[in-house]
């Protein structure tokens, strides 16, 4: 089977606790230019920012490549709630002819993801995820997969967020550049992890992780060294999920060794902070993603 | 353009083993079947209450009482309460009670998702907090409901959403991630997503009247459209192979040219149809019915119409066009999803219902809708076409 490799990351993100308005800490210019941003929603200009660094860390340069051998696959849970939310209240307030024209489409939650495509002209596919918390994770996942089944030769999988009126989350985008490790010799790139597998669950209230044991057995047991890994989750599925992995490790005789702090706060950004704070430490692992209502996926990088 | 080579991680067929439907046209098979024969629909004038929105037009759902949250959800919008009537009408239809099978897997396309719960919020009623805050969590209570704890995936690529779900579902089918897969799709009106298409000057005043020439745009639909995938060997060995067909292909693709508007070239989606066809290892000729996705808006219509003449050619071997909107309006993320289950249904009847009547077919589309009564399709296969904002295309081949 064809591996998967990440030859580029791009990372934007708060870090001061979100006490300012919405996007005060981004400055698009330095990676947008001084034009061209005006009309898109914050989680748009993120997820762009993201991608420009990425493709850069990668040295990609992709005008060189046919449109449709491109692919894009985003996650995201509230990219598009904060200019939903304002048309809903302009419409309940006032009608829908005081809608900014320039406005009305970014309703639509697959807008940020399109967008790379529009300005990158990668063209093979554009797919948005919006499963909570883990559809970052996903996004890397299903690229991956599309990849493998010959949909595109090479693409950017990320995650956005902009934080809406009723959620203190984090905002924030995410994106690596993936390709087959056969293109990454051709265009003689850097590989700086490998997708070694991943999954994406669901654990059923009452279900106590049960479900999750065999996948994840099954995920790091492929190498039978030990694994350092991360969680990102939201609710108290995180202190379950530690205790999956240790018990997990014990059984099979391996030591994981869990890094950073669990961090939900970005949410579906969240894991792909993690990914990317494993490749550039050089400590590839496994990262997990958790939902309060159940979603986990996994992914598992390699070197 | 020559054929693409895809490379799929087994050569595992899936099938599709049950349907479930809630629609303005019925909430079963036979009474959505039916309705469609009769190639009569309306769409219905809304008073949204809380909105300075007039005389919408929406292919409404009304009636039916709601199901309750299952366990772990707390508010439950409509799109959720959409697809959860449609699922449990689909594993009925597979004769599949679904506490025998955890195991399996959920693949969910949904436009607006529960967004709904934000509207109603500004209306006065209670804001959605916590786990159920998630604007698109409709995954999560189909997962709940069931209790499955196989893939689940949720995919918002606006009014192609659905289709993708059906495409990624297989997919996790041959790589082995399950045998039975819950795939469809689900939108419930919005009156965001109305207005906003209202302000682009993208809705018809009258009724959703695709490839006619006096088409305005499109007019909403509502409802939720779910199957049951499964691999072949799955189904059968438990003695439930149907008429509905397989999924046997798809092609993806992206224009990557306007937010709203499709490339006018169509090049995109004439390889996204092109792409269904070389991953179902299947020629046009091999094609009898094709559901476009044809929503009324004048370019959209007009791009897709050109595209399919020069896919299948406009000679007598051309397939047959069934337009569905026209009876059910546009239903958003679940547009796909609702022509894939119209075309199972397709080949399980072997007939294309009579399209609805135009009053002034726009010749220049080059697509010709039957009206004089069903016909019989001459080859089991059917080609769906979903289309989106951004550019985001999809085309799915089904059949036996």
């Amino acid at each position: 089977m064809t591996a998967v490799v990440i030859t580029g990351s791009g990372l934007v993100r708060e870090t001061a606790p979100p006490d300012a308005g919405p996007g005060a800490w981004f400055d698009p210019v330095p990676l947008l230019g001084r034009r061209g941003w005006k009309y898109l929603t914050l989680a748009t200009r993120y997820l762009l920012g993201a991608t420009h660094l990425a493709v850069n860390d990668a040295g990609l340069d992709p005008a060189g490549f046919p449109d449709e051998s491109m692919g894009v696959v985003v996650g995201t849970n509230f990219a598009a709630l904060p200019v939903f939310s304002r048309i809903t209240r302009i419409v309940v307030s006032e009608g829908p002819e005081m809608i900014s024209p320039a406005e009305a489409p970014n309703f639509s939650v697959n807008i940020p993801a399109s967008t790379i495509s529009m300005r990158y002209g990668m063209r093979a596919f554009n797919i948005t995820l919006t499963n909570p918390m883990v559809a970052g994770l996903e996004s890397v996942l299903t690229l991956s997969m599309a990849i493998r089944q010959r949909r595109a030769r090479l693409g950017v999988a990320g995650a956005t967020e902009e934080r809406p009126d009723n959620r203190r989350i984090y905002e924030g985008a995410c994106c690596f550049v993936m390709e087959p490790v056969d293109e990454v010799t051709r265009r003689e790139a850097v590989a700086k992890a490998t997708v070694a597998g991943g999954w994406c669950r669901f654990s059923p209230p009452g279900n106590g992780l049960r479900a999750l044991r065999d996948p994840l057995s099954r995920l790091i047991g492929q190498s039978g060294d030990d694994v350092c890994y991360a969680v990102a989750a939201d609710g108290d599925i995180d202190s379950r999920l530690d205790e999956l992995c240790q018990q997990t490790a014990d059984r099979m005789g391996i030591r994981m060794r869990r890094m950073g702090e669990v961090d939900g706060r970005y949410v579906s950004v969240s894991p792909m902070l993690h990914l990317a704070e494993q490749i550039a430490a050089g400590q590839h692992g496994l990262v997990l993603a958790a939902s309060g209502h159940g979603h986990v996926a996994a992914l598992r990088l390699t070197r | 353009m020559g054929m693409r080579e895809f490379y799929h991680c087994s050569m595992k067929r899936v099938v599709i083993t049950g349907l479930g439907v809630t629609s303005c046209l019925g909430t079963d098979l036979e009474t959505y079947w039916a309705a469609l024969l009769s190639a009569q629909s309306a769409p219905l004038v809304v008073t949204d209450g809380n909105a300075r929105i007039e005389n919408e037009l929406v292919y409404a759902i009304r009636g039916d009482a709601p199901p309750s949250p299952p366990p772990g959800i707390g508010l439950l919008g409509r799109s959720s309460q959409f697809a959860i009537t449609a699922a449990r009408s689909a594993f009925r239809d597979a004769g599949l009670d679904p506490d025998g099978y955890t195991g399996a897997g959920i693949a969910v396309g949904t436009g607006f998702g529960d967004t709904g719960l934000y509207e109603d919020a500004v209306a006065g009623h209670p804001m959605p907090s916590g786990d159920d805050a998630y604007p698109f969590k409709v995954s999560s209570v189909l997962a709940c409901e069931f209790g499955f704890t196989g893939p689940t995936t949720s995919i918002s690529t606006a009014c192609s959403a659905s289709a993708y779900g059906v495409s990624l579902a297989a997919d996790l089918i041959r790589a082995g991630e399950a045998d039975i897969m819950l795939a469809g799709g689900t939108d419930a009106y919005a009156q965001t997503g109305g207005a906003c298409f209202k302000r682009m000057g993208a809705l018809d005043s009258e009724v959703c009247r695709p490839f006619d020439a006096r088409r305005e745009g499109t007019v909403f639909g509502e409802g939720a459209a779910m199957m049951i995938l499964e691999s072949e060997d799955h189904a059968r060995a438990r003695g439930r192979l149907t008429d509905y067909g397989a999924v046997e292909g798809a092609g993806w693709s992206c224009d990557g040219y306007h937010p709203t508007a499709p490339d006018e070239g169509g090049r995109h989606i004439v390889r996204a149809m092109r792409d269904a066809l070389a991953d179902a290892a299947v020629a046009p000729g091999d094609v009898g019915c094709v559901v476009p996705h044809g929503t009324g808006t004048p370019l959209n219509d007009a791009v897709e119409g050109k595209a399919l003449g020069e896919v299948f050619g406009d000679g007598p071997g051309s397939p047959c066009v069934y337009s569905l909107k026209a009876m059910v309006g546009h239903t958003a993320g679940a547009a796909g999803a609702f022509a894939l289950l119209t075309g199972a249904l397709i080949i399980k009847h072997g007939m294309v219902p009579a399209n609805v009547k135009l009053r002034e077919p726009d010749l220049s589309c080059g697509v010709t809708l039957h009206t004089d009564g069903p016909r019989p399709l001459p080859v089991s296969r059917v080609l769906i076409n979903a289309y989106a904002f951004g550019g985001n295309n999809i085309t799915v081949v089904i059949g036996r």
